[in-house]
């Protein structure tokens, strides 16, 4: 019977099989170092270190130290760092294709740990787009918003306001334009005299020879009469001025209201909106902590993916039939992972227990959602449950944290430095509720901080007042009287395009005083302005008077000058057919 | 080295010249046909492949046969697929079929896919008019062939070695 078999063929490879069983104890191990560094990095985005990997195939055992996963947004430093992983493999389970752990543990588990080395990888375009596309998270626009209110409020009490007060502008050009039209008037008096004083030259020498002289003795009595009239339209004018003059003061007077409006208007400002003051104040600080929730979120959909990885069918040919009694067997199943490590949370170092159970990577066959249950214990103690639903065709994920008495270090809140609010170290309670229902993200994170020290800080410069000091002093008065600070970021959007509303009681009573104080500032600036318009208007009217004043007492004597002439001429108060009777001409022609 | 590419050759001028048995290329195309019918990747091509290599059987006439029936068998898909199906169905059989595939190793024999077991059957169906008519044709035409390849130098050159020590074993 034995014949029948080629031993020179058998026996060789019967020994090179048992060879090979017998190295694949350790060969096992290599493979399974190489298999998780070289996914687990393609998976991740960055280099996942593994140290020592022990694996004993016949035994069912599997021990990995010293893992480290760097974090792809930061690759000097690692997601997670884990000393040891212990797994009890169902030996029975693989001879049917199917890793399943029934017992294994984590120990030494570590986050945010710094690298020595980086753990950058390069990416694939794919990769470089996905991380590229960093979501925006709250209304910037409402957050530029109030940065911008702070600077439109700069320039309105900045701004030069003595430049555009239309009144100076009015007086000024009164002052100017005034005593021109008095000289016009005493240049007119004074040709007027001049005409007069030769006329009646001309006259007392034609006087001599009357008889050669008249013609123009005849003509005097028409241009002593012209002379007249002028000097009549000239003193008409001269009572014109005084008239004219108040009604340019009351021009003065109608400007410098107008400018008192302008400046009340200008300095009068639209009320700080107190929900994109929150976003101002707290959007900064909040992103932070939800780029990393939802990072976590994101990781875990990458470990658990929403659709199972399809695997090209290994015979392309028939039907793979499915037996009636037979169970279908996942390709990984992790019953129960026992978690035990250490985190720093807010600066605080805090030990974490918890477990992972059910994860699989075809949850439909187990029917059962992978859960997460983490609880820290020490000065923070947090207790986090999460459970990823994959056993629908719709994904579910939900994430439930219950963090009491944390204490929150001292934060500085707001982006410019016009306005920044220092929180001083407080004790705070925060609740994060999450769902994720296929991509779309629900939920919100409540912060309850208690006992909350607030301290103002305000750069704004505002003209010559001192109103940094008096809106810091307003602000103080108003943030003492906060007993707790509550905020509730309300989560909405997508996975990859996620957006959060903030809603606060800090933004509300920050954007009272802010607007009381503003109000007030106002107020006296609009004051100060309006009195100092007055002033300057009062002595530009005073200057004005005066002007007119001189310019009159100059025209007067100047208009006297040419009546004393025709006076002479015609030899007291006579009209101009007296003064033709008065003359030798007609005598002579008598 | 030379001898490591003429080793084929030598193999196919051993078939027909009488190194082994009619009943060895006989048993070896047979095995040869369930190989080449059998889809590969699961425990049933691979043992039956064994078979081949470990048993007293002529293995150039079982690989080329496996060749020939591999190529073939693509062209049985269908028959092989609704025959398979038509077994693994068969409901008084299915506690059966799940002992075996529940037990170890089960899932890697691969029998539950409708053309492995489809094909697997139609090659051991095939086995025996295989067997009885190769070994009818080897049993006529080996020393016809035999005395033909001797007029050719080149065979003689082929078989050099193998009939020395075949001559010097007796």
């Amino acid at each position: 019977m034995l014949r029948i078999f080629r031993w020179s063929y058998l026996a060789p490879r019967l020994i090179v099989l048992a060879l090979v069983v017998l190295l694949s104890e350790y060969g096992v191990a290599w493979l399974l170092r190489w298999q998780l560094s070289a996914q687990g990095s393609s998976a991740v985005g960055a280099k996942v270190d593994v140290g020592q990997v022990r694996a004993s195939v016949i035994g069912g055992r599997l021990s990995i130290e010293n893992v480290a996963i760097t974090n792809p947004a930061a690759p000097m430093e690692n997601l997670v760092e884990i000393g040891q992983l212990e797994f009890d493999l169902s030996t029975a389970e693989l001879l049917h294709k199917s890793a399943v752990i029934d017992v294994g543990a984590i120990r030494g588990l570590q986050f945010g740990t710094a690298r020595t080395v980086s753990g950058e990888i390069e990416l694939t375009p794919e990769e470089e787009a996905e991380a590229a596309s960093e979501p925006s998270w709250f209304n910037e626009q409402a957050a530029n918003y109030a940065a911008n209110w702070m600077d439109d409020l700069e320039k309105r009490f900045t701004s030069d306001v003595n430049q555009q007060f239309q009144s100076i502008g009015v007086a000024q050009e009164l002052i100017e334009r005034w005593p021109g039209k008095y000289k016009e008037l005493e240049v007119a008096a004074k040709e007027l005299k001049a005409k007069a004083e030769e006329l009646k030259a001309q006259v007392k020498e034609a006087k001599k020879n009357p008889l050669r002289n008249s013609e123009f003795l005849a003509r005097v009595p028409q241009e002593a009469g012209a002379l007249d009239r002028q000097l009549k339209a000239l003193y008409v004018q001269l009572d014109k001025l005084p008239k004219e003059a108040a009604a340019d003061r009351l021009r003065i007077e109608a400007a410098r209201k107008h400018d008192e409006q302008a400046i009340r208007e200008k300095l009068a400002m639209k009320g700080l909106d107190a929900e994109s003051l929150t976003d101002y104040l707290l959007g900064q600080q909040l992103t932070g902590p939800l780029r990393q929730v939802v990072g976590w979120l994101k990781w875990a959909r990458k470990m658990m993916p929403s659709k199972p990885v399809v695997k090209a069918p290994e015979r392309c040919r028939g039907v793979d039939v499915l037996f009636a009694g037979v169970r279908q067997r996942p390709d990984l199943l992790v019953r129960m992972l026992h978690l035990d490590g250490k985190a720093n949370l807010l600066g605080q170092p805090v030990d974490l227990k918890g477990f992972v159970s059910d994860f699989t990577t075809q949850p439909k066959l187990t029917g059962k959602p992978a859960q997460l249950e983490l609880q820290t214990t020490g000065s923070m103690p947090i207790k986090l449950t999460a459970t990823c639903d994959r056993t629908q065709d719709q994904p579910h994920d939900v994430l439930f944290a219950d963090c009491r008495g944390i204490v929150v270090p001292k934060v500085r809140l707001g982006s410019s430095k016009k306005l920044r609010l220092s929180v001083e170290q407080s004790t705070a309670s925060v609740i994060v509720s999450l769902q994720l229902n296929g991509e779309k993200l629900s939920g919100d994170i409540q912060l309850v901080q208690d006992k909350v020290h607030i301290t103002p800080e305000v750069a704004v410069k505002i003209g010559d007042l001192s109103m940094g000091e008096t809106l810091e002093a307003q602000l103080q008065q108003s943030l003492a009287n906060v007993p707790q600070l509550a905020t509730r970021v309300t989560l909405s959007g997508t996975l990859n395009k996620p957006q959060a509303k903030i809603e606060s009681n800090l933004g509300p009573v920050v954007a009272t005083a802010v607007d009381g104080a503003i109000r007030q500032a106002a107020n006296e600036q609009a004051e100060k302005l309006i009195a100092k318009s007055q002033a300057k208007i009062d002595a530009q009217l005073a200057k004005f008077d005066e002007t007119i004043t001189t310019a009159a007492a100059k025209v007067a004597p100047e208009l006297a000058g040419p009546a004393s002439s025709l006076k002479t001429l015609v030899g007291g108060n006579v009209s101009v057919e007296q003064l033709g009777r008065q003359l030798p001409v007609g005598s002579l022609f008598k | 080295m030379f001898s490591v590419f003429l080793w084929p050759l030598r193999q196919i001028v051993a078939v027909l010249t009488g190194h082994d048995s009619p009943r060895q290329v006989a048993a070896g195309f047979a095995l040869g046909v369930v190989l080449g019918m059998t889809p590969k990747g699961n425990f049933l091509a691979i043992t039956v492949g064994i078979l081949l290599c470990a048993l007293q059987v002529n293995r150039t006439a079982g690989i080329a046969a496996a060749v020939i029936f591999s190529w073939l068998s693509g062209y049985f898909d269908g028959i092989s697929h609704r025959l398979g199906e038509r077994i693994l169905e068969m409901p008084a059989l299915q506690n059966f079929y799940a002992t075996i595939y529940e037990a170890p190793f089960g899932p890697l024999w691969g029998f539950n896919n409708t053309v492995v077991l489809g094909s697997m059957l139609m090659g051991i169906w095939l086995t025996l008019p295989c067997y009885l008519i190769v070994k009818a044709l080897v049993a006529k035409y080996q020393p016809i062939a035999l005395a033909w390849i001797s007029k050719y130098r080149l065979a003689r050159v082929l078989l050099g070695a193998d009939l020395t020590a075949r001559f010097s074993m007796e």
